[in-house]
């Protein structure tokens, strides 16, 4: 029989701010299995970090428990002390976090980290402290079960010298040095690539079988929560408005949430319906070869090399040739350090290529430099990846969306108003925004804000650095589906990068597969994602199929 | 969050536009008077600032204050007649310490002024620039950080004469490299932000880039180190008075009057004490106010 190894009753918790109390978790009624795992899934800011942050005892400052009880086999975690707090959390409640760079000291070898831990546990448990071989053992130990390979080169590797999976695997094993009860894992592969992702997955999955694991994973990945989770909680405003079987949930979502959360995840095998109807009204450019229609940007044989400190040398991007026609959605493609970032930021000259040649709109852009740079920058744009840090903290958005404007043209004052009033509406913002500042928005209106900047020049092209993958899904969907528009109302090329395969597919006329530096593969996305030819783009799709809703049901 | 509705056609009102401002400024009163240094300091500062306007023409005896001589009054202790007592030419020292306020406001003004207004626009290049720029401004920098600041204040001083103005100047030229450590450490941080690259992709020049986002980014600990510094520069421009380089007299430099008044302690205690006092509250409240607009614009030091 299972028994209910934490059990959450009508928890309810506010955090005091200078605006008054904010009502962050209401009535939370929540019951974890042993041997169960739990998928919490919830958009940024519905509070599934602060409540299972509150079920290790480390919430926000200044929150308070109006209501409620977190009831961990049979302690009332609510009422905790310090010393009490010291047997559960890391012993028998441990959790691995989103970022597995920010969470490991960079001054330490992982297996120095492991074996703090593993003496600190000792200390806790009041058990004999283990010598320097035995942890070392213990550490190794560990570092195997997560499934690295060789614990023995790892042991004296610095987190640096680790790829984001690996830490992420060096995280789990801090986190089982207790051999804890209870696993909270939050947001645990979001910054990790698509097939990382998959392997992560897989290992918790394992870990949960061979060690009888209770897990409680949150995300906003409706796919990553369904690989592992049996049972799930939908959080929505610091409610949970449905919870069950993740089957159930995923097949009849019940609550109006749900059912626009799932509706808004892309789908692999989904051509999309937007961009398929402006395909059927407007033919490809591409497709007719023998049309005279030039090519809009033209890169040949783009590279990027970086001295190392050491001498030698690193190839960023590799040879890198492309091609986009006015008016179509290229896609890039390809894993975190594929070079795909570097490619827009050159195709932009932003940064300098070491080699190669850039044509854009019939001229080369190669040799600009100065004025005459500056007068191109007017017809391609970048919208970057991180709507919160692209705009300037310290000006309202009406400056920042007037900034291009007071930069490259005679416009001043009034018009420059009336402009960005304009601009606003363009990107279905209210008038009055201009007066806010960016914190006070949300992420998919930074992201609007960002591009009404960009698109305040009437620019030509505008290359897009995965402009969602900073969002919510749901922020997501409403921002591709703006894009669509957006494209056809002022007749725009995009150059679309991402990792997110879903994405692509959605937005992208043709794709090229990105991977270290070199493109792998290159064609229209349907045929890409129908009949993938370069292993590379097969593993890829089939670690993005993995979690893809398709999948689960 | 503002309550204002966003969606209506009318023109907003001034607060409505600015709803965002007054609402920061409001967090920032909150937590400044939530804090009793800070408003300690604020209050001493306040005080200080509102004697240096005034002053000369509120205190009991304002020819004391430019070299008049009572012999008959010399060396009283404080009283009724003379709340801080009197010194060794009978000027009241009341007097001459209040409007004292206004030399040493002017002090730390135009040495903090001038140590900004040079370091500041070199720290930002340095740091934006990068390269040799940033080596020759750092290195020279460095080199005034290597010699002690009053030491080379007095050297200079020594070469010019002594007089408030050579005092200032002195101080203005070792104040100078501060600035540009901190604005150039801070440059380094704030110009590697998105927004600066987005700026640079919609064809920003550099001059625009450092005036609209560097500059506005690095002013919070460039306001609490000009605010720190203002007690700094008080208390060196009276060192300085102190060693007889300062103001000469009988101008009421408060480190002047207390040199002069050190062969009178410990029996004329008045004549010390008072300039003394002066001098430790002014800087005391420069720095809490400092460290109270530090608590409010760093956001790491914040706990919200």
């Amino acid at each position: 029989m299972t028994t209910s190894l934490l059990d959450i009753r009508d928890f309810t918790l506010d955090i005091d701010t200078f605006d008054g109390a904010v009502h962050v978790l209401k009535k939370i009624n929540l019951t974890v299995r042993r041997g169960e795992t739990l998928g919490i899934v919830g958009e940024s800011g519905s509070g599934k970090t602060v409540l299972v942050r509150s079920m290790m005892g480390i919430g926000p400052k200044r929150s308070r428990i109006m209501d409620g009880r977190i009831v961990f086999d049979g302690t009332d975690l609510s009422t905790l002390d310090n010393a009490g707090w010291a047997k559960i959390r890391g012993v028998r409640i441990s959790m691995i976090f989103q970022d597995p760079m920010t969470y490991l000291n960079p001054l330490f070898t992982v297996g120095k980290q492991i074996s703090d831990v593993i003496a600190a546990h000792h200390r806790a448990t009041g058990k004999p402290k283990a010598g320097k071989t035995a942890r070392r053992a213990r550490a190794e130990g560990l570092l195997s079960q997560v499934g690295i390979n060789d614990p023995t080169r790892v042991f004296d590797q610095y987190p640096h010298q680790l790829s984001g999976g690996m830490r992420q695997r060096v995280l789990i094993a801090m986190a089982l040095t207790g051999e804890p009860d209870l696993l909270i894992a939050d947001e645990p592969t979001t910054a990790l690539d698509v097939t990382v992702q998959a392997q992560v997955l897989e290992l918790i999955n394992d870990l949960v079988r061979t060690l009888r694991l209770t897990v409680i994973m949150i995300s906003h990945d409706v796919g990553a929560i369904a690989k592992v989770a049996e049972r799930c909680a939908v959080m929505y405003k610091g409610e949970i408005v449905e919870q069950g079987l993740t089957k159930d949930i995923l097949r009849n979502p019940s609550h109006e949430y749900t059912q626009r959360l799932l509706a808004a995840v892309p789908e692999i095998d989904e051509v999309a319906g937007v961009h398929s109807l402006l395909e059927c009204e407007d033919p490809a450019p591409f497709e007719s070869e023998t049309s005279p229609a030039k090519p809009l940007l033209t890169a040949v044989d783009l590279r990027k090399t970086y001295g190392l400190m050491g001498g030698g040398t690193v190839k960023a991007v590799d040879g890198v040739s492309l091609s986009v026609m006015p008016g179509e959605v290229l896609g890039i493609v390809g894993e975190s350090g594929s070079g795909k970032s570097t490619v827009a930021r050159m195709l932009l000259r932003l940064i300098e290529p070491t080699c190669g040649e850039i044509v854009f709109d019939g001229s080369s852009i190669t040799g600009l430099a100065g004025e005459a740079l500056r007068r191109k920058r007017r017809d391609m744009q970048l919208v970057f990846q991180n709507p919160h840090s692209a705009l300037n903290g310290r000006h309202t958005v009406g400056d920042a969306i007037g900034e291009p404007l007071r930069i490259q043209t005679a416009m001043r004052g009034r018009d420059i108003d009336k402009r960005v009033e304009e601009l606003l509406d363009t990107v279905q913002l209210p008038k009055a925004f201009k007066y806010r500042y960016p914190h006070e928005l949300s992420g998919g209106q930074k992201q609007r804000v960002c591009i009404a900047r960009a698109v305040a020049l009437h620019p030509k092209l505008l290359v897009l650095d995965e402009p969602t993958s900073a969002l919510d899904v749901s922020v997501q969907a409403q921002v591709l589906t703006f894009l669509e528009e957006l494209r056809g109302e002022l007749n725009l090329t995009y150059v679309f990068i991402s990792h997110n395969l879903a994405v692509i597919r959605q937005i992208c006329d043709r794709t090229i597969v990105m991977k270290r530096g070199v493109v792998v593969e290159e064609g229209l996305t349907d045929a890409i994602f129908d009949r993938p030819q370069h292993e590379y783009t097969q593993a890829l799709l089939a670690s993005g199929r993995q979690t893809s809703r398709a999948a689960l049901l | 969050m503002s309550h204002v509705d966003l969606t209506s056609e009318t023109p907003l009102s001034f607060r409505e536009r600015h709803a965002s401002r007054i609402r920061q400024l409001r967090l920032y009163a909150h937590m400044f008077c939530g804090s009793f240094s800070s408003m300690f300091g604020l209050t001493l500062v306040v005080l200080f600032l509102i004697l240096a306007a005034i002053g000369p023409s509120i205190v009991p005896y304002p020819q004391d204050t430019t070299g008049a001589v009572n012999m008959e009054a010399r060396l009283l202790p404080p009283g009724a007649e003379h709340w801080f007592g009197t010194d060794e030419m009978g000027a009241d020292i009341f007097s001459r310490v209040i409007v004292g306020a206004r030399t040493s406001l002017w002090i730390g003004i135009v040495i903090t002024g001038l140590g900004a207004l040079v370091g500041v626009p070199l720290g930002i290049i340095a740091g934006y620039k990068g390269g040799w720029v940033r080596a020759c401004i750092m290195r020279v920098t460095e080199l005034f950080l290597a010699v002690p600041g009053l030491a080379l204040a007095l050297a200079i001083v020594a070469s010019l004469g002594p007089g408030l103005t050579n005092c200032m100047i002195a101080l203005a030229i070792v104040w100078w490299p501060g600035y540009v450590r901190l604005v150039e450490a801070k440059t380094l941080a704030v110009k590697e932000e998105l927004f600066v690259e987005s700026a640079r992709s919609i064809g920003a020049k550099t001059p625009w880039i450092l005036w609209h986002h560097i500059l506005p980014n690095c002013m919070s600990p460039i306001i609490v180190k000009m605010s720190m510094d203002m007690g700094m520069a008080i208390l060196s421009a009276a060192g300085l008075g102190f060693i007889g380089l300062g103001a000469p007299p009988p101008a009421p430099e408060w480190g002047a009057m207390v040199s002069v008044a050190r062969s009178y302690m410990p029996d004329w205690w008045w004549y010390s004490f008072f300039p003394g006092a002066a001098i430790f509250l002014t800087v005391l409240g420069f720095n809490l106010l400092g460290d109270g607009l530090r608590d409010i614009l760093d956001p790491r030091s914040r706990e919200r």
